[in-house]
């Protein structure tokens, strides 16, 4: 079966993001990051509040585009896989700046990591929300990469 | 610890440590409502994430508190407390209360929990708000 683009992003960034660039305040303390598929069926404040978890990246659903050959057969895919990175304050994090800190490492990953299937990053925003008792710091950005049909 | 917890331990006239009578004040609102009781259902994280999605495996843990739950077909009962109901329904209660927690009722419906609101009276509290959202395919999921 053909891998899910979510899967692949997932993998892809967990593969190359730098533990040591996603510090709490005082830079030398780690902040607790995981990646994870978007939209669980349970609040995310509650993974902040119960599981240790600093920095959220989730993986939204893709939109694809086949690409068809001059002999009309779909040769390859392309996917738009959203994606975005939140997180709050916390004893000893600024929630803005651990966003920064995981914005620039998406852009490291991005600009160091594009080979395999050809990924960009593009159209990067701000996606702040108010969660009623705290601010959430977001930002969110679309992958496109090319993929084959298997 | 949550006042409520002290404020049902009673012995005749006589309660042990911090009192309710906020709460119990509007508890005799609705005296004449059939239950006054429903099933909490605490929602609990695992710590093994599912290695496709990443999310956390949820349980539940179960116990019985007192609460006044208030379909939005039933309105008018919420004016009797002195709100209304926002969602599909509304529960009131001093038992402690997140979002992404579980309400079943006395027949067997089950609720979300989407927001929780503390009611208080000057500095002293009185009991909980939760709005709620209708589950009706609970026994599918």
């Amino acid at each position: 079966m053909v891998q899910d683009a979510r899967q692949r992003t997932k993998v892809w960034l967990e593969t190359y993001l730098r533990n040591s660039q996603l510090t709490k305040d005082n830079g030398s303390r780690q902040a607790s990051f995981i990646v994870a598929f978007d939209e669980p069926d349970y609040p995310i404040i509650k993974v902040f509040k119960t599981k240790g978890v600093d920095l959220i990246f989730s993986i939204g659903t893709p939109n694809s585009t086949p690409i068809v050959s001059g002999d009309q057969v779909v040769r390859r895919y392309e996917e738009h896989v959203p994606f975005e990175w939140s997180c709050i304050n916390k004893v000893g994090i600024a929630g803005t700046k651990l966003r920064w800190k995981a914005t620039a490492e998406v852009r490291y990953v991005g600009e160091n990591y594009p080979t395999g299937s050809q990924r960009v990053v593009i159209d990067e925003r701000p996606n702040d929300k108010n969660l009623g008792s705290t601010p959430l710091f977001s930002q969110k950005a679309t992958m496109i990469y090319k993929r084959d049909t298997t | 610890m949550d006042p409520a917890y002290w404020g049902t331990m009673r012995w005749g006239y006589f309660r042990w440590g911090s009192f309710r009578d906020d709460w119990d004040s509007i508890l005799a609102v609705f005296e004449d409502v059939a239950s006054r009781d429903v099933t909490r259902r605490k929602l609990v994280l695992g710590d093994t994430r599912d290695s496709t999605t990443g999310w956390y495996p949820k349980s539940f843990t179960e116990d019985t508190v007192e609460g006044i739950l208030i379909p939005k077909t039933s309105s008018h009962l919420a004016l009797k407390a002195g709100t209304y109901v926002r969602t599909d329904g509304l529960l009131l209660t001093a038992a402690g209360f997140d979002e992404g927690d579980e309400v079943k009722d006395a027949v067997g419906n089950y609720w979300e929990i989407k927001a929780v609101r503390e009611v208080r009276n000057g500095n002293s509290f009185s009991h909980r708000e939760c709005d709620l959202t209708f589950l009706p395919l609970h026994e599918l999921v």
